[in-house]
């Protein structure tokens, strides 16, 4: 309990300065006008995205060897965030793009990377939510392993195939105050994904003890 | 701590719209407020349905809890009032 309040007030603190650098310090690009500022909070939910990807690859990567479910309950946790924060991306970039581009959707390279990275996971999910048997688990660790290298051609697609989609510019075409709004909105979001982590571990723990619970309960019912 | 909750939602919407207030221009400022209410709404929502989900789940399991432990106190007596009765023909005997 005491680490839920930490979370939440440390939390608070940075969404309070990420809004104050967003909306009042970083200076607007006239050329994109105020929608640019949807920047702020759609590159750091991409970032945390891949991070939640890239636990369930690691994770599935480990159930498979090891066979341990704890493994597979972590790789689930991470992709369920993840596919959260991929949402996030998907829906606040089509928002941006009818202002710059003038259309929702385009079937450019990033876009269609990040959408198809997104369905392996929503297919993920809903293969895990399905059954709990021990051949469903590891149909879904493999889908994992496949799915989560497409972060590296959503990554790359901007700068290595023509399309719309900005460039990478983290790296160089930042200013302070730019970046002062992006990394606090990313250290805000990071608490988030900290407390839906921990909200998600403890609710799915509990559920595979609801299952183990209930075959002990039919075991015995049986031998009676 | 629910009121701080509700007080921080609050403060965390109220403040974009008192910042687009003071904006000149109307570029694009429309889609960055559904964005952004996007944004918050998504957040809370998962939130609200992680937790509510675990609660769920945390309940059935106290109440399966429950049914084990009935179960397993019948089995109990029964296997004493078992034995009690192959004690009782040594007893007559």
């Amino acid at each position: 309990m005491k680490r839920y309040a930490l979370l939440c007030i440390s939390g608070a603190v940075l969404t309070a300065a990420a809004l104050c650098f967003a909306f009042l310090v970083a200076p607007r690009i006239d050329s994109m006008g105020d929608v640019q500022r949807i920047f702020y909070f759609h590159v750091p939910s991409a970032w945390l995205s891949y991070i939640g990807f890239l636990i369930a690859f690691v994770s599935s990567l480990c159930f498979l060897f090891q066979g341990k479910e704890k493994f597979d309950l972590f790789a689930r946790v991470g992709a369920e965030v993840g596919l959260f924060f991929g949402y996030i991306v998907i829906i606040t970039g089509p928002l941006w793009a009818r202002v710059s581009w003038g259309v929702w959707w385009k079937w450019e390279p990033r876009l269609t990377s990040m959408a198809f990275l997104v369905l392996i996971f929503t297919i993920y999910v809903a293969l895990q939510n399905v059954s709990h048997e021990k051949a469903t688990q590891k149909l879904a660790a493999v889908l994992a392993l496949f799915g989560t290298p497409s972060i590296y051609f959503v990554h790359s697609a901007v700068n290595r195939m023509q399309g719309l989609h900005p460039k990478n510019v983290v790296s160089q075409g930042l200013n302070f105050e730019m970046r002062l709004a992006l990394y606090s909105f990313f250290f805000a979001e990071l608490c988030l994904f900290l407390g839906l982590f921990a909200l998600r571990w403890n609710g799915l723990k509990a559920e595979r003890a609801v299952i183990q619970m209930k075959k002990r309960l039919s075991k015995m019912e049986e031998e009676r | 701590m629910i009121r701080s909750g509700k007080l921080f939602c609050a403060l965390a919407l109220l403040f974009p719209a008192l910042c687009f207030a003071s904006y000149d221009e109307a570029m694009g400022k429309r889609h960055l407020l559904i964005a952004y209410a996007l944004f918050w709404a998504l957040s809370f929502a998962a939130i609200f349905y992680f937790g509510l989900k675990g609660r769920q789940i945390k309940n059935e399991l106290s109440k399966l809890n429950e049914r084990l432990q009935a179960l397993e106190q019948k089995d109990r007596a029964e296997e004493e009032t078992k034995a009690q009765e192959s004690r009782s023909p040594d007893v007559k005997a």
